[in-house]
């Protein structure tokens, strides 16, 4: 009946069940007094009042309309009082004991190839499958002239036993999946393992690739237990660790027991989730699954391509190619426009050293090309292992050209590199000639008035024939007001697209606050000339969630050799003096240095102006992004930020819908972004709240809704995660006009899962060691338990719960309200 | 649910308060509405009980990443980590003048060397070592404009002149000081100036002799300020270019001062026609060819000039790309990894002509020249990107 009424109350089933004790407190009890004192006048008063005014009504009636008055005088003095519940109760903590399951890509490659008889044993005892020992006839020396036969005897008795694996194990050994290896030999092992568990130990089960799902695991079932881990074959050993020291939130772990080939494709460092588990005192046991053999393999370890080329461009496709076990074997490197060969290249295989080669072709038309790279496979190949012997290339062909002038004060590198790379770039041009119009200002000063003039487009008119301005650390002398005032209306009213690179001398700091408000950011008051970082803390670039997906910080197709990119970018050591973004900002770079209320400081941001768009870079030293690599990330980044910001329309055109998906290339599960612009059938934007499109991939389709952004007329967007691997079409349909418009995603699992794919222990046994775990043969998981350390603890909490505001005590109140009101009305007081 | 409870005393005190008034007959009929808004009060406390509040999700950053690394990563550590350790060691040299030896050529390669790693002066670790070795640099120069050294290592300066103006142009634009441009733009025209009539330089600042190991020095400082947007006449860059042809041997190689096929000449020929823009000229895969014949080598043997012939080899071979820069980089890289001393320098083999006594003590020109080599993989500096 209490636990009832304390339900009502709102006390939580959890509490109740463990609930030792509790007791009424009120917070002011001497509002309780005083009501009490109170009470009785009170009540006279009222009964006195009623029966002046209701001399008439019968006294049953006037005593129960003074009972309900009394009855909310008396309530509203409780509820004053502030009543709540002191609750003791106490509930047991035990240490968890997580199993983790690595279920990726490559765990679902044979666990062999075992060679040993050791390793045969191992293996046919972790799957039950061992052989009782055979006789010990089997076991002999050869007798010996100095050993008598009863020595001999002895000499046998004490050789170890010899374990049998007869060839059907064996051929099962050699045929099983690693996961499926993993998950038999916890089955077989239970009685030992897990029943010893259940009483001390929360035990949980989970599975993961990227992403993380728990299981319930029945050692009585012996078919494949671990569900798909709907996030792409990768393998995020790291997440996974830091996962269950999240989720334990204070608990005590005894244990992980990690059951994986150690191959670690993504996500957080093993190492440093490894030291948070340390932290927390969870020693990790790593069983490792897989030969530490090399497979015989050759596989492409990286492929790159500039992405976006012009017609009559040649485009090249740099390709890394590893080998193991095929030395000197001459090899065929394919690069392939679905079935149509584009170029051919051969290479002798050397050992496991990597070798590069480039594979070209002329782009003669436009259009996304998803070109395959193509290794044959040789014959020793394992089958599971061919899928690394191809890789997708994606480039976009443009059959435009794209005007851009970049402006700069100072000749710094930034300035330099690129615009020797626009130069280079035959899809870029300028607005009079060839070339893009190139202008540092230290030369610009040097002309005569005439010459400055001429070189230096100053009209609205002019700047608007360009798709894509940029302005580097430029003063005001150059960029002048009447420049200034023709850029914004280029950019707002024009669509021109403006990239703005700050600088410590002027930009953006220097202007005025009409031309700060085309930026993406609010800069601080009184801003001067940045923020430098100490000698021993520089800064680091960090890219948020919009920024993995967006096009121009694409630097690498596959999303987690793109996330690996961007977190080993070298550190720099000036930023822009930004505040905040502005409120219709997308920030895709952030400084996680520099934080105030609104949050991390941004660095790489984007937004409309009026119809055009405007990048802002709040750091100086792109080129430290060459570090390594040369043009290959630096100018990525920057041709492609070119082309998004660039101009898109033709004043002169009608107006019609486009749609655009990006990236154009996700691993299953991955997000990926719509954006759709929608004009009705006259060329207006529309205006909808929300527009819907469908996506059809290899086997089913389904709606997207996308939503209006409220700062663009019709333009639109939305994410959807595909989860199957093949080509998808995202389609809009307007109502008012036959011709769908289209966009395509490629979805490819991770080529980074096979790219290595044997048994990487020296990880697992880092793991192991720097949590103070052990190694553990999969042979051996009987072995588990007495390693866990833990007894579970006896919680103590003390929980005060409030007794007044809750759904009760308004149903009395209004219970005696609605009694007081029906009795008047009944009696016709009312 | 606090601040909800809180509306339900005042919902409650309303309604006792509204039911008093009430009693009266006399209220009911003056004021039906009063009474009606009483009742409705009753329903108050119900929608505010079923407001609730929600958290706006902001959204997250990525989440920060170290997968496995490359297999090459190992490599670029390696390089990383030797260079950062010569650098400190050329740091620890620098004299209370800004200056690390008598003769420009030092100066100008450790300034180099230091932008070559990405550093710039007023920023980071080595921004006071940039900012005394610039000025100390830029101090050196003549009202004419020639870097001028308290020593020279050739017969004449114009070798330490066009490394030095290579050095200013690469600080050009990265360091604020309106000094820099001013003395690069005079430097610039002491080349201009001092070509002669068959497009080659010599050791001293007129034109007259030409001889190519002084060439590629000039022709790589006007690429530089010609990069940083500094005119240089067309003219002049055809006539570099012509001299440097002039030089080919037709075997490939290209010789001091006329054809042959030394090996330091050799590279410094192909890296001057590349800088030139020329890369399709057809002595240079033939010198490409050439080169890869040549040992790499901790001794002297054919080289003559170890670090001259090795700071111009590793830059055709990157500027060439593909079998020429696959065969050429690993063995050059693993000799230098292997011979760093442990304070970070750099010795010469035995047996050069560019001992102590010609390119300066302290090992800073050894150093220097080694870790410029490395830093091709870095791909920092302007005037080499390819």
């Amino acid at each position: 009946m209490l636990q009832r009424f304390l339900q009502l109350l709102g006390i939580h089933e959890d509490v109740l069940k463990h609930m030792d004790r509790a007791e009424l407190v009120f917070q002011r009890g001497e509002v309780l007094w005083i009501g009490a004192v109170l009470l009785l006048p009170l009540a006279w008063m009222v009964y006195r009042r009623q029966k002046l005014n209701l001399h008439t009504v019968p006294k049953w009636l006037l005593f129960t309309l003074c009972v309900t008055r009394v009855s909310i005088l008396t309530l509203l003095f409780v509820v004053l009082s502030g009543p709540y519940l002191r609750i003791d109760h106490k509930y047991e903590r035990k240490p968890i004991v997580a199993f983790l399951f690595d279920n990726s890509q490559s765990m679902r490659l044979p666990a062999g190839p075992f060679e040993t008889d050791e390793e045969f044993a191992d293996g046919a005892r972790a799957i039950g499958a061992i052989k009782e020992e055979t006789p010990s006839s089997s076991a002999t020396i050869a007798p010996k002239d100095n050993l008598t036969s009863s020595e001999t005897k002895r000499a046998e008795e004490s050789l170890p036993t010899p374990i049998v694996v007869d060839a059907d194990t064996r051929t099962t050994l050699n045929r099983i999946r690693r996961a499926e290896l993993s998950q038999t030999a916890v089955r077989v092992a239970s009685d030992k393992l897990l029943k010893p568990l259940g009483d001390k130990f929360d035990v949980r089960y989970l599975t993961f690739a990227r992403d993380v799902e728990p299981f319930v695991f029945d050692p009585a079932k012996s078919d494949p237990q671990l569900p798909d881990v709907n996030s792409g074959p990768s393998s995020w050993l790291g997440s996974v660790i830091q996962y269950v020291v999240e989720e334990a939130a204070g608990q005590k772990i005894a244990g992980l027991v990690l059951f994986s080939d150690g191959q670690n494709t993504g996500g957080r460092s093993p190492a440093e989730a490894a030291r948070s588990a340390a932290q927390v005192g969870a020693p990790i046991f790593a069983v490792p699954v897989g030969s530490p053999k090399r497979l015989q393999d050759v596989s492409i370890v990286d492929l790159y391509t500039t992405g976006q080329v012009s017609i009559g461009d040649t485009v090249r496709v740099a390709v890394t190619l590893e080998s193991h076990g095929f030395n000197k074997r001459p090899v065929k490197v394919e690069l392939k426009d679905g079935e149509t060969v584009l170029d051919t290249k051969e290479l002798v295989l050397l050992g496991t050293e990597q070798q590069q080669t480039e594979l070209i072709f002329e782009a003669k038309e436009a259009g996304d090309k998803y070109l395959t790279v193509n290794v044959p496979a040789f014959p020793e190949e394992a089958e599971e292992l061919r899928a690394n012997n191809s890789d997708l290339a994606f480039v976009r062909v443009s059959d435009e050209k794209l005007k851009v002038l970049l402006i700069d004060g100072l000749p710094r590198w930034d300035f330099r590199f690129l615009k020797n790379d626009i130069r280079r770039d035959n899809g870029i041009k300028g607005r009079t000639g060839d070339e893009p119009e190139v202008l540092a200002e230290a030369e610009w000063r040097r002309m005569s008035k005439d010459d400055q003039t001429a070189k230096l487009p100053a009209t609205a008119k002019d700047l608007s024939e360009y798709h894509t301005i940029v302005l580097g650390d430029a003063s005001p002398d150059i960029l002048h007001d009447d420049f200034r005032k023709a850029l914004i209306e280029a950019v707002r009213d024009k669509g021109v697209g403006l990239i703005v690179e700050a600088g410590p001398r002027f930009m953006p700091q220097m202007y005025d606050r009409e031309f700060q408000s085309l930026l993406p950011v609010v800069l601080k008051n009184n801003a001067d000339n940045g923020i430098e970082a100490p000698a021993y803390k520089p800064f680091k670039i960090e890219i948020t969630q919009e920024g993995l997906l967006h096009e121009s910080l694409r630097l690498h197709d596959d999303p987690g050799r793109n996330v690996q990119v961007w977190s080993q970018m070298p550190t720099y050591f000036w930023a822009a003096a930004i505040e905040r973004p502005s409120p219709a900002a997308i920030v895709l770079a952030r400084n996680p240095s520099i934080e105030n209320r609104w949050g991390k400081q941004p660095l790489i941001a984007y937004q409309f102006a009026g119809k055009g768009k405007v990048a802002f870079l709040g750091m100086d030293a792109t080129y430290l992004w060459r570090q390594n690599v040369g043009d290959r990330f630096f100018y990525k980044f920057w041709g492609q930020m070119l082309r998004f910001v660039g101009r898109t329309e033709d004043g002169s055109e009608k107006k019609e819908s486009r749609l655009l998906v990006r990236p154009v290339r996700v691993q299953p599960g991955e997000s990926a972004e719509i954006e759709l612009f929608a004009f009705t059938a006259d060329g207006q934007p529309r205006t909808d709240a929300t527009l819907k499109v469908s996506t059809l991939g290899p086997t089913g389709s389904q709606m997207v809704e996308l939503v209006a952004d409220k700062f663009v007329k019709g333009r639109f967007t939305g994410k959807f995660s595909p989860k199957e691997t093949g080509e998808h079409r995202v389609l809009y349909q307007p109502n008012d006009s036959p011709k769908t418009v289209e966009g395509k995603l490629r979805v490819m699992p991770s080529s980074e899962e096979l790219r290595d794919p044997n048994l990487n222990r020296p990880l697992l046994e880092t793991l192991a060691s720097t949590t103070g775990g052990k190694v553990i043969s999969i042979a051996d998981l009987a072995s588990l338990p007495e390693l866990f350390k833990g007894e579970p603890m006896l919680i103590e909490v003390h929980r005060e719960a409030s007794i007044w505001d809750n759904w009760f005590t308004l149903l009395l109140i209004t219970m005696i309200y609605a009694l007081d009101v029906g009795l008047r009305r009944l009696s016709g007081l009312s | 649910m606090r601040h909800l409870g809180v509306r339900c005393i005042s919902t409650a005190l309303d309604l006792f308060i509204g039911l008093a008034r009430c009693d009266s007959s006399r209220c009911r009929r003056t004021n039906p509405r009063r009474c009606l808004h009483t009742a409705l009060q009753s329903f108050v406390a119900v929608v505010l009980f079923a407001a609730s509040a929600h958290a706006q999700s902001k959204s997250p950053a990525a989440t920060p990443t170290t997968a496995a690394p490359l297999t090459e990563q190992k490599v670029i550590e390696r390089v990383t980590a030797s260079v950062d350790r010569s650098l400190e060691y050329l740091a620890s040299k620098q004299k209370p003048d800004g200056s690390w030896d008598d003769c420009n050529a030092g100066n100008a390669l450790t300034i180099l060397a230091m932008l070559g790693r990405g550093h710039v002066p007023g920023r980071g670790q080595y921004k006071e070592v940039l900012q005394k070795g610039r000025k100390y640099l830029l101090k050196t120069q003549r009202e004419d404009g020639l870097f001028h050294s308290r020593r020279q290592a050739g017969a004449g300066p114009m070798y330490e002149h066009g490394l030095s103006t290579l050095a200013t142009a690469e600080l050009y634009g990265m360091d604020p000081d309106p000094d820099v441009e001013e003395k690069l733009r005079r430097a610039v025209q002491v080349i201009v100036k001092a070509q002669s009539p068959n497009g080659g330089w010599r050791y001293n600042p007129r034109p007259g002799d030409h001889d190519l190991s002084v060439s590629v020095m000039q022709i790589v400082a006007l690429r530089a300020a010609n990069n940083a947007e500094i005119p240089v006449p067309e003219e002049i860059i055809e006539k570099a270019a012509k001299y440097v042809r002039y030089c080919a041997h037709p075997n490939g190689g290209y010789g001091y001062q006329g054809p042959a096929q030394g090996a330091q000449t050799s590279a410094a020929g192909v890296v001057s026609l590349q800088l030139l823009g020329k890369y399709d000229d057809p002595s240079v895969p033939k010198t490409l060819d050439l080169l890869a014949k040549f040992p790499v080598e901790w001794s002297a043997n054919s080289i003559q000039y170890w670090y001259y012939f090795h700071y111009y080899a590793i830059q055709a071979n990157y500027q060439a790309g593909g079998k020429y820069w696959n065969d050429w980089h690993p063995r050059v890289r693993e000799l230098l990894l292997d011979k760093q001393n442990a304070d970070g320098s750099w010795d010469v083999p035995g047996g050069t002509a560019e001992n102590a006594g010609v390119v300066g003590p302290n090992n800073i020109y050894w150093t220097g020249m080694a870790s410029l080599i490395l830093e091709v993989y870095m791909h920092f500096l302007p005037a080499y990107q390819r």
